[in-house]
């Protein structure tokens, strides 16, 4: 019984969602890529649909597993939205600081959340393709600013070399650990999925996914 | 006689004598005798009397003893009593042992029953859980495999939709050019009514499709709008070379050339350095920096003219630029709303900028560090960017400002320049081709560029041409917009372009909100496409040049008539008015999607010369993204004057 559980890895002890939000072409898909497989494609395609990734990490020695997704950003594209937002816990809303209309388009996003996601969604604002510094259209403090007043998290990174990815996932599951180890989550609203997995409860996980793909299949 | 006498008398006495003293010495003795028992009998008084005192010691002895004797007894009296009753109590104990003794036992018998009834329902549940884990496991399984195959043929027609997308691209794209091709070199015009009067005006897909498609579409855009007195007009040079001035399509790169070897030399010293640090000090020596310098950089950037960069500041200015320790940023974020092509969002919050979403341009008196522009006549004069030179700091420049602490930022800038637009445009070029080299370089962390094979050489060297090719006609004074050679489905629509924001009088002491006079300078902007990197812009330059001077005259006109400040959009000045209809006539003869195109571009123009009366600030705001609107509006200019 227990190997059966190991062979599907549940060797994590919290597991959340997080989205990727944001205007098209502002690199999600790439700071995605890069987070979870260190790739970068220079040529990525408009993503098309939803795409996910997963990747584990450790917060204050609790192992964290953060399945990421990722949809298109252009209207055409994005075929779902409810089943996108339900039960993430974490939001990145991405923009280009070189776009500045796509910085603009954040607080569209935010309402976007705020009429999607759940209301106690922890958010966080990155300035993608900091590497593309001198043709920046989005000044730091501006967009800092904004963050602050919407009472969000702010990195500035770059999917191309790297920088400040790690940190802008990492501060996100950070400050989603936080808040749920304060148990301002309620956990309920999600099933079990955020819960700590301990021994008896693999058999109580299961129901939760059978609801919401029944859910799923009455909406679409 | 005496002695007869004596003789008698001792005769007859001396037997008495001897009798007498016989028995007087058995007197004796027997006197001796009892003197000795006399002394005996007393001795042994004495001792007896002795005796009997140490006796009678012993006597009151024993009594204290039998007195004690006494108690004692009286006191093994009382301890039996208690003796008997502590053994009854013990008897009692012993009693009720025995009974706690049953029913413990009683009691441990009943406790295994229920833990063995407990150990075999946990055994069967256990069990029955065992066998609903193993159920569950496969149905994981299958739904693993579903997934599996599901995503398969999710990626599959993804495919599918790309390739679609693709072809659609390409079909639209192929229509033009066969027009053009056919028709551009004798008349452009009438390729272009034909395009245009050909069903739909492609604007909705406009945003999906790659930039190859949209410089397409502004440019069936900007046809329209040639007239036959439009000799600024991009149509009409593409009647003079039959093609994009400014073209991103290359067919063939010399390989031959020296420069090719060098940039591979290049790569090889850069990747075979321990420390991969980009410095200008490690890299200024090398054959192909050189020749970059000499060739393209310096007389793109012509540092030594500058006014705003001291000698001294020479050298850290361009290791800056070459290290990527330049940021280059508008004073506000609002600015980047004013330029062409820019897609407003309706709902844009004020929050999002440091001045209020409906303000100007912010710009400042300073005059351009690079070109000395003081001018603050036009969007393009104005200086409205910062070029900002960070210090050289252990971690990567970039991270330093990226880091969430509000205060680490401004410090870590040694430098500040400010820069009108041309000069962004033309210093950004050239950031971008060392954007580039850094990214070669650092090409082990990025893994963007891995020279394992010739081909990848072959294609770095293609980029850096066309870098170097930008750069070449930022220095001639065309350019592409620069924000869009990257994301091409960022590019926004050309419907939504529409609205008019109002403008407020807000400005600040220190950055001035220029005094635009109108949109049509700024459609003869630098900015002048969204994406195309082969847009009439060179045109555009001389437009603006021209322009210029006859907006002034115009400006003259309009400043002269001063009207109050309003904000609707019905109290245009009559001039501008009268030019918006006569755009508007123009517009008349070409298909209905035109017209709204038209009058898209019309709207804001109107508006913006209303601000200019206001004369704080003006908005010149929803710039076309095509050419089209500055070629008509420069147009009808020239018609009014």
């Amino acid at each position: 019984m227990s190997n059966s559980a190991e062979d599907y890895s549940y060797d994590y002890e919290y597991l959340f969602k997080i989205v990727l939000v944001g205007e098209s072409s502002v690199g999600k898909s790439n700071l995605l890529s890069r987070f979870t497989r260190d790739e970068f494609n220079i040529e990525s395609k408009t993503t098309i649909g939803v795409e996910f990734a997963t990747r584990t990490i450790e917060v204050d020695g609790k192992r964290i597993k953060a399945q990421i997704w990722d949809t298109a950003g252009q209207e055409r594209y994005r075929a779902v939205t409810a089943a996108y937002y339900r039960g993430a816990v974490g939001a990145l809303l991405v923009y280009d600081i070189s776009n500045s209309s796509s910085y603009e388009g954040a607080s569209r996003w935010l309402s976007e959340l705020k009429d999607h996601a759940d209301a106690n969604i922890v958010v966080e604002l990155v300035g993608n393709k900091s590497d593309l510094n001198h043709l920046r259209a989005v000044p730091t403090d501006e967009a800092k600013s904004f963050a602050t007043e919407k009472g969000l998290l702010f990195t500035e990174a770059s999917a191309l070399n790297s920088e400040n990815v790690e940190l802008a996932f990492q501060q996100l599951i950070k400050a989603i650990y936080d808040m749920v180890s304060k148990h301002q989550f309620d956990m309920n609203d999600y099933g079990n999925d955020n819960k700590p997995i301990t021994g008896g409860q693999t058999i109580t996980l299961t129901p939760t996914p059978k609801d919401s793909k029944i859910k799923k299949d009455s909406c679409c | 006689m005496p002695n007869t006498d004596n003789s008698k008398n001792l005769a007859r006495t001396s037997p008495e004598m001897d009798l007498l003293s016989e028995k007087l010495v058995s007197a004796m003795t027997r006197n001796f005798n009892l003197e000795t028992e006399l002394l005996d009998l007393r001795k042994n008084l004495e001792f007896n009397k002795s005796k009997v005192d140490g006796l009678e010691s012993v006597k009151v002895e024993r009594d204290q003893l039998k007195e004690r004797v006494k108690g004692l007894e009286d006191n093994a009296k009382s301890t039996n009593i208690e003796l008997q009753a502590a053994f009854k109590l013990k008897q009692d104990a012993e009693e009720e042992c025995v009974k706690l003794r049953h029913e413990i036992e009683e009691l441990s018998a009943s406790l295994f029953d229920e833990a063995n009834t407990m150990v075999s329902d946990a055994r069967k549940e256990t069990h029955s859980t065992q066998i609903q884990n193993r159920r569950l496991v496969l149905t994981i399984k299958e739904k693993d495999d579903m997934i599996e195959s599901l995503s398969e043929e999710l990626t599959t027609l993804k495919h599918i939709i790309e390739n679609m997308e693709n072809e659609r691209i390409g079909r639209a794209k192929t229509a033009t050019p066969t027009l053009t091709q056919d028709n551009s070199f004798a008349s452009p015009l009438q390729s272009a009514q034909e395009d245009y009067n050909g069903t739909s005006y492609p604007i909705s897909s406009q945003s999906e499709i790659g930039q190859k498609d949209s410089e397409k579409n502004i440019n069936s855009g900007d046809l329209p709008s040639s007239n036959s007195a439009d000799i600024f007009g991009s149509p009409d040079l593409e009647n003079y070379n039959g093609k994009y001035i400014f073209s991103p399509i290359y067919n063939s790169l010399r390989l031959d050339q020296e420069g090719f070897q060098d940039f591979k030399r290049f790569v090889t010293f850069l990747q075979g350095r321990a420390v991969k640090s980009f410095d200008y000090a490690a890299i200024k020596e090398l054959a192909l920096f050189k020749k970059l310098m000499l060739e393209d950089i310096e007389p793109a950037l012509r540092l030594d003219l500058a006014p705003g960069v001291s000698y001294f500041n020479r050298k850290p200015f361009l290791s800056a630029i070459v290290e990527g320790r330049v940021v280059i940023e508008p004073i506000s974020g609002i600015n980047e709303a004013w330029k062409l092509g820019h897609q407003r969002n309706t709902d844009t919050e004020t929050k999002l900028f440091s001045y209020p979403s409906d303000s100007p341009p912010v710009a400042t008196m300073e005059e351009c560090a690079i070109c000395g522009e003081s001018r603050n006549d036009i969007l393009e004069h104005a200086r409205l960017y910062t070029l900002k030179i960070q210090r050289r700091s252990k971690s990567k420049p970039a991270s330093a400002s990226s880091i969430i602490l509000p205060q680490s930022i401004a410090p870590a800038h040694l430098y500040q320049y400010s820069l009108c637009t041309f000069c962004v445009s033309r210093i950004r070029t050239i950031c971008e081709l060392f954007a580039l080299l850094r990214i070669i370089n650092d090409s082990d962390k990025t893994k963007i560029w891995i020279f394992s094979r010739e081909d990848v050489y072959v294609k770095a060297w293609c980029e850096i041409n066309k870098l170097r090719a930008k750069i070449f006609w930022a220095r001639i004074g065309t350019w592409d917009h620069v924000d869009n050679n990257r994301g091409n489905s960022s590019l926004p629509l050309l419907e939504s372009y529409g609205p008019v924001t109002k403008t407020n009088d807000s400005s600040s002491a220190l950055k001035v909100s220029l005094e635009i006079q109108n949109v049509f300078k700024e459609a003869l902007s630098v900015d002048s496409n969204t994406d195309s990197e082969n847009h009439g812009v060179d045109l555009n330059r001389k437009q603006a040049l021209i322009g210029t001077e006859d907006l002034q005259k115009v400006d003259g006109n309009l400043k002269s008539s001063v009207i109050p400040p309003t904000t609707t959009m019905k109290e245009y000045p009559k001039q501008v008015l009268d030019r918006v209809q006569q755009e508007e006539n123009l517009f008349k003869n070409d298909t209905i999607s035109q017209l709204n195109l038209g009058q898209e571009h019309q709207l804001p123009d109107g508006k913006n010369d209303e601000e200019v009366e206001a004369s704080t600030a003006c908005s010149p705001k929803a710039e076309m993204s095509s050419d089209n609107g500055s070629a008509e509006s420069d147009e009808s200019y020239k018609d009014a004057s």
